[in-house]
């Protein structure tokens, strides 16, 4: 079995994928931090829409750029770097629109398209087209050893590997409508006795004419980026499939997020994109103790002598002993509740590790009595991912 | 109907339920409990997912859930609004005829240029349940009230201003933005809707929250309804009680002396970590609950449930305790 340590040290790409509300963003922070003291430069990228990261990292709030961690806040001196990223989607469009503007003209005319404004516009999938932009951009610099990507929960990551199909079907899709109004510009009479005039004399009321326009508009200025863009979203998805890359699926123990991680796990598989392992995040273990064991407990705690003894010598509060048989019910009742948790959850991760293969990792990180949200929970989180 | 006195009145009132929240924090458990609370309550109810993974099977251990309704429960159906059957349905109701439909959406190759614009297949997903919510109108509705388990934040946000970016990215004139002003007001208006945010009292979900119900209530002006708190951590004991026990966590002379009364090395240690931790988890979870009130919401709290199976039974036993939360006045 490779470990999670091996994975990420062989690696130029972790991407951590998984249902929302596991602690995704939490464990990309933290296994950009673990390299980062390792010496790498690292750079921990998050395309969840919420503004997580920084909690986690100490940071205030993010830049929709590049931002460095500052080490004093991380505690302690090592030789790598870390930066983190939010992705601002709005401002990311821009700026790939910038980047590879052929000209001021077009670069002036698709950020007026309304159609260009809509589709930039925070839609489903063009978050996750817009990561796979700013991931290539980022590896073809080469200025990170490591970039940890934090991807959105499970359901959509399917858009994640297929937002960039989706937009280029539409671009491709599209490009009749730019000939048809070409040649309904000029006077193209041949066009309108094919199919495609009938087609949108049907369309046109649905739609409106002014909208066909638009797209008309956006899919002409959008050519000359057109090619860019597939190549980008070919190298993107080699880079993904490749040995430069691996996936990471962080979970937590229960049912549903549970669930979504097998379902998800046979997509990767199905793409077959390299697969680490599994996190499981937030796992109740066990304790020792049965149901005979409780009972005897039970009775300990509550002869008098015992009770006596603890409440006086232990400096306890006296009101307490008025209630006492009742507290110590309460401490097995709840040592009980913690035990089913474990013992379901402990089922669970059984039942998703038999679908590994023999390279494959399970780390198990614990629940722990504090949320995690400064770096020495990040510190704490790693003690468990990377034991060896 | 009379001026709503208790949560529960005001829930019954409203007709379309959206439930949203950060992921994983139950929205589809809390859908299926508020459409039990107002199955029992006399209404035809519907329960309605988005996403391409639906949840009802599981919760209420029948076969996978599709487009067609089924009915989960006595009086609560759920249905699977999936793009494709919607934009049949949808589409049909401006096109008129099956063969012009399918002449455009199903031989053309237009098909793959529509149903490959961004955001178009979610339109049509509104669109349809916008669509069933007219039908609620209607003088023999199949259903008095609706619930949407919403995608998470910010998906789901991208999902209801979907109506507003579609009207402005069409000029504000024509047929579509005709019809996107329309399904907008349709979702805002207070008489109609509520939007519910689940969560559940941690600090990145309560970070979360705050920007959710900000993007929703403030940024969007959409109706709100319950702040739905979720799995809040019972407290195992009294909070005065917690430093005895962490004395006793750190007397190791006197755990062994316990633990060899009852014969089983670790128990006392095990017993008295497993109550501190709760403990703690309680204790920051009451902190949450404080800074959620600070919303100013409709809160309803949820207490974790302890369950080896966590369907059927246990999202009746929630859908129970939901009832006697909402049972107090607004």
């Amino acid at each position: 079995m490779k470990n999670p340590r091996e994975w990420v040290g062989g690696r130029n790409i972790v991407v951590c994928s998984g249902p929302g509300g596991v602690g995704k963003t939490t464990v990309s922070a933290a296994i950009a931090l673990a390299e980062a003291r390792r010496g790498r430069k690292v750079l921990v990228l998050t395309i969840d829409p919420a503004r997580r990261l920084a909690n986690a990292l100490g940071l205030e709030r993010f830049e929709s750029d590049v931002q460095r961690v500052p080490k004093e806040k991380l505690g302690g001196k090592f030789e790598g770097e870390l930066d983190a990223m939010m992705l601002d989607v709005k401002a990311e469009w821009d700026s790939v629109m910038r980047r590879y503007a052929p000209d001021e003209g077009t670069l002036g005319r698709i950020l007026q398209n309304r159609m260009y404004q809509y589709i930039s516009d925070n839609l489903v999938g063009a978050q996750e087209f817009m990561a796979m932009e700013r991931l290539h951009y980022l590896h073809s610099q080469g200025k990170y050893d490591l970039i940890v990507l934090d991807t959105p929960p499970t359901k959509h990551a399917l858009d994640f590997l297929e937002a960039p199909r989706k937009l280029f079907q539409f671009l491709e899709d599209g490009a009749f409508v730019k000939v048809f109004l070409d040649s309904g510009r000029r006077g193209g009479i041949q066009l309108l006795k094919m199919g495609t005039a009938a087609v949108f004399r049907i369309l046109e009321p649905i739609i409106g004419k002014n909208v066909i326009q638009d797209i008309g508009e956006f899919v002409r200025s959008m050519e000359t980026y057109y090619e860019g863009f597939r190549q980008r979203a070919r190298a993107t998805n080699e880079l993904l499939a490749s040995e430069k890359t691996v996936f990471f699926l962080v979970t937590a123990p229960t049912p549903l997020a549970l669930s979504e991680t097998r379902y998800f796990h046979q997509r990767l598989m199905e793409a077959k994109i390299p697969f680490g392992g599994f996190v499981f995040n937030r796992v109740h273990g066990h304790a020792p103790g049965t149901a005979e064991d409780l009972e005897k407990a039970r009775e300990t705690f509550t002869n008098p002598e015992t009770k006596a003894r603890l409440l006086g010598k232990i400096e306890g509060d006296p009101a307490l002993g008025r209630e006492w048989a009742s507290l110590v019910d309460r401490l097995g009742t709840n040592f009980l509740n913690l035990e089913t948790l474990a013992e379901v959850e402990e089922k669970k991760m059984t039942g998703l590790s038999d679908l590994l293969s023999s390279d494959q990792f399970v780390v198990r990180v614990p629940i722990f009595d504090q949320d995690i949200h400064d770096p020495a929970g990040l510190e704490l989180i790693n003690s468990h991912l990377f034991q060896n | 109907m009379a001026d709503p006195k208790t949560r529960l009145d005001w829930f019954l009132s409203r007709r379309i339920h959206v439930v949203t929240g950060k992921g994983g924090v139950g929205k589809s458990t809390l859908c299926a409990a508020l459409g039990l609370i107002a199955a029992r309550h006399g209404r035809r109810a519907v329960i309605l997912e988005t996403d391409t993974k639906e949840r009802m099977s599981q919760l209420f251990e029948i076969p996978p859930v599709g487009y067609r309704e089924v009915e989960v429960y006595p009086s609560l159906y759920a249905k699977n609004v999936d793009p494709d059957h919607s934009m049949e349905e949808y589409v049909l109701r401006f096109v008129r005829f099956q063969a012009v439909y399918d002449a455009i959406f199903k031989k053309s190759f237009l098909r793959h240029w529509v149903q490959s614009m961004p955001g178009f297949r979610e339109f049509v997903v509104l669109g349809k349940i916008w669509d069933m919510g007219q039908a609620m109108d209607g003088r023999s509705p199949d259903y008095d009230l609706m619930i949407i388990d919403s995608p998470a934040t910010g998906h789901g946000v991208s999902l209801w201003q979907l109506p507003e970016s579609t009207r402005k990215a069409v000029g504000g004139t024509g047929p579509i933005a005709h019809y996107a002003a329309k399904m907008r007001d349709y979702f805002a208006d207070p008489g109609n809707t509520a939007y519910h945010v689940a969560t559940i009292p941690e600090e990145l979900p309560y970070a979360e929250t705050c920007e959710l119900v900000a993007a929703l209530r403030d940024k969007m002006h959409l109706p709100p309804g319950f702040l739905l708190v979720n799995q809040i951590p019972p407290a195992p004991f009294h909070p005065e009680a917690r430093p005895l026990f962490e004395k006793l966590s750190g007397k190791t002379s006197e755990r062994e002396h316990l633990d060899r009364q009852v014969g089983r090395p670790g128990i006392t240690q095990a017993l008295v970590r497993a109550g501190i931790s709760q403990s703690a988890r309680h204790a920051q979870a009451a902190s949450y609950l404080d800074k959620l009130a600070a919303l100013g919401l409709t809160t309803v709290r949820l207490p974790f449930v302890y369950a080896k199976s966590y369907a059927k039974t246990a999202v009746e036993g929630i859908s129970l305790s939901l009832e006697t939360e909402l049972g107090r006045p607004l």
